[in-house]
């Protein structure tokens, strides 16, 4: 579940424009938690995470992306870390000429090897973050591993506009497309892909309800709305929305919010939708219209002794709370 | 049971385990246990030569067992239980003992579909997806994996005889359960044409639950998405009941949103 939660950062740039609401609606919190969630992620990247977290080894890229991410929202990433991270987001980097290309989700292969390994293929998901972390640091990519990775999000796209995660799987959902579009829209090109399809497919995903699902006629749910929106945007077809969709996905946002938002109608607050959530309000123009200071105490109280975010009060932290709470 | 290190298997003697690079400096590093190195070691060995055997499946059971979410791992085993002509049934078995332990790793759910997709029997798929959704242990009532998985087997068998009882059953334990009214609609929306006729039966059958919690944000919206074509004029039962709702000295929100 780790793995499906990445975030654009581009995109939150994107709407800085907006700053001046931003700084109305959204209190700051004060420099001490600020320097609290520094060291907590600059631990992270450091040290790791507690024993017993082997599940995760295949995600460890979103890990890194969340600990960056977080520094650089405070400002707080140094030139040596950046250079450790690509250092070693390169070995994670598919090398060599093969069908495929783009990011494993860790080192688990042999980096660079000449072998060509039916297995070893990038993973749409860690591909659009390893690029993310790489702008984030600084860096970019070759033309030529340019032009592979475009090719590698091209051919993951399936007939009915979606896309899978990587060549052996055929599992398909809005995490994967919004990953594949926003590969594309890092890589700047979006004639690769078949775009046309791609947002026939986000709006197959519109629910009664007014928010996206997962796939066409799964319930609507914070994180696969933010997918929708996010992908519908950096497609510069946010317009595919009626108004009145429009309308019915603001008020199925706002609708959840509690004092912090939730994922889903009568479920549980949980810091990460401040993110996906805020994130999808801010895409659709609306972001004013929910009750900001709000979402800031329950933030707070979201903070465990470390002072990074947990999912909430009580629990605590994790690299993607600390950061979709943080983005926030 | 102890786990014995590869160097000690007489099996595996022949195969060259693959360390794993992690460079000098990793970041967020791992502590990985001395089972998982050595699992992953021959993990990528086996990856690399592309070998189908029946050590090789034994394998991908201890690296799942290990970490379930490796995303190479399933798609490498599904090859090796093609080659092997294994029974699918046999593996949907299988999986099914893992869901209790993972109930929210999308790759042991879209596994379940593979085996499905590749000839398992469907027989008792709908009564573990109800007795896992259901039960109270579990937790897993609103699992949106297992709902996701509900909604491709009935569409894709054709299996929708069982669905309004599965629905019932689900509001009945908790009447606010989201999942469970998305999944009507999507039932009717998949089985019915919309008319008006069926949308208006629809209303009057989630006014039932509507009269139950008033204030259910869920039944809401099924009501809303029913009465959206031709709009809630059509629908004189749904006006009543907003109108009914509206008027109480604790209105309903949604029934004044709705007015």
């Amino acid at each position: 579940e780790q793995r499906s939660r990445q975030k654009k950062t581009q995109v939150r740039k994107q709407e800085k424009v907006e700053t001046e609401k931003e700084n109305c609606f959204r209190p700051r919190m004060t420099d001490i938690e600020f320097s609290a969630m520094s060291k907590y992620f600059r631990h992270c990247l450091k040290k790791g995470l507690f024993d017993g977290f082997e599940g995760l080894d295949s995600n460890r890229l979103t890990l890194v992306y969340f600990c960056v991410s977080g520094l650089d929202l405070l400002s707080d990433l140094n030139d040596g870390e950046s250079r450790q991270v690509l250092a070693w987001v390169r070995r994670a980097q598919i090398q060599q000429a093969s069908e495929s290309s783009g990011f494993r989700g860790s080192t688990f292969f042999v980096a660079g090897s000449n072998d060509e390994s039916f297995w070893d293929v990038g993973h749409i998901a860690m591909t659009y973050t390893g690029l993310a972390i790489l702008q984030i640091c600084g860096s970019t990519v070759t033309a030529l591993e340019r032009s592979r990775i475009l090719e590698h999000a091209r051919r993951l796209q399936l007939k009915d506009g979606g896309f899978k995660c990587h060549a052996h799987e055929n599992d398909s959902d809005l995490r994967y497309l919004f990953s594949a579009v926003a590969v594309c829209h890092i890589l700047d090109d979006m004639s690769r892909i078949d775009v046309l399809a791609a947002e026939h497919y986000i709006l197959q995903c519109l629910t009664y309800e007014g928010g996206f699902g997962l796939r066409p006629g799964c319930e609507a749910q914070g994180g696969s709305t933010y997918c929708g929106v996010a992908a519908l945007t950096l497609l510069g077809r946010l317009n595919a929305l009626s108004p009145a969709a429009h309308r019915a996905m603001v008020r199925w946002c706002l609708r959840r919010q509690v004092q912090g938002f939730q994922g889903r109608p009568n479920k549980d607050e949980d810091a990460c939708y401040s993110f996906w959530i805020g994130a999808s309000l801010d895409m659709l123009g609306a972001s004013e219209l929910a009750d900001w200071p709000a979402v800031a105490a329950f933030s707070s109280a979201c903070q465990d002794a470390s002072g990074a975010m947990g999912k909430a009060a009580g629990m605590s932290a994790d690299p993607l709370h600390a950061y979709m709470g943080l983005a926030g | 049971r102890r786990w014995t290190p590869f160097s000690e298997r007489a099996e595996w003697s022949d195969v060259t385990p693959i360390p794993q690079d992690d460079g000098d400096n990793p970041v967020v590093p791992i502590a990985y246990s001395a089972q998982f190195v050595d699992t992953m070691n021959y993990f990528r060995a086996v990856l690399s030569s592309n070998e189908k055997s029946e050590r090789a499946l034994k394998l991908t059971e201890e690296v799942i067992s290990l970490n379930a979410a490796n995303y190479t791992v399933w798609a490498y085993r599904r090859s090796v239980v093609q080659a092997l002509g294994r029974d699918w049934t046999e593996e949907l078995q299988w999986v099914t003992g893992l869901a209790e332990e993972n109930p929210k790793n999308y790759q042991i759910w879209h596994h379940r579909r593979c085996c499905l997709e590749q000839g398992a029997s469907t027989e008792g798929e709908l009564e573990f997806l109800s007795s896992f959704i259901m039960d109270e242990e579990l937790q897993d009532a609103k699992n949106y994996h297992a709902f996701a998985h509900r909604q491709w087997v009935v569409r894709h068998f054709a299996l929708w005889s069982q669905e309004a009882e599965f629905v019932e059953a689900l509001l009945k334990a908790d009447v606010y359960n989201n999942s469970g009214w998305n999944h009507r609609f999507f039932v009717a929306s998949n089985t019915t044409d919309m008319s008006t006729g069926v949308r208006a039966a629809e209303i009057e059958w989630a006014v039932q639950h509507l009269r139950r919690a008033p204030d259910n944000e869920s039944a809401w919206s099924f009501v809303r998405g029913m009465a959206e074509a031709p709009g809630p004029a059509a629908y004189p039962a749904l006006l009543a009941v907003i109108s009914e709702f509206a008027q109480r000295p604790s209105p309903s929100l949604p029934a004044l949103e709705m007015q």
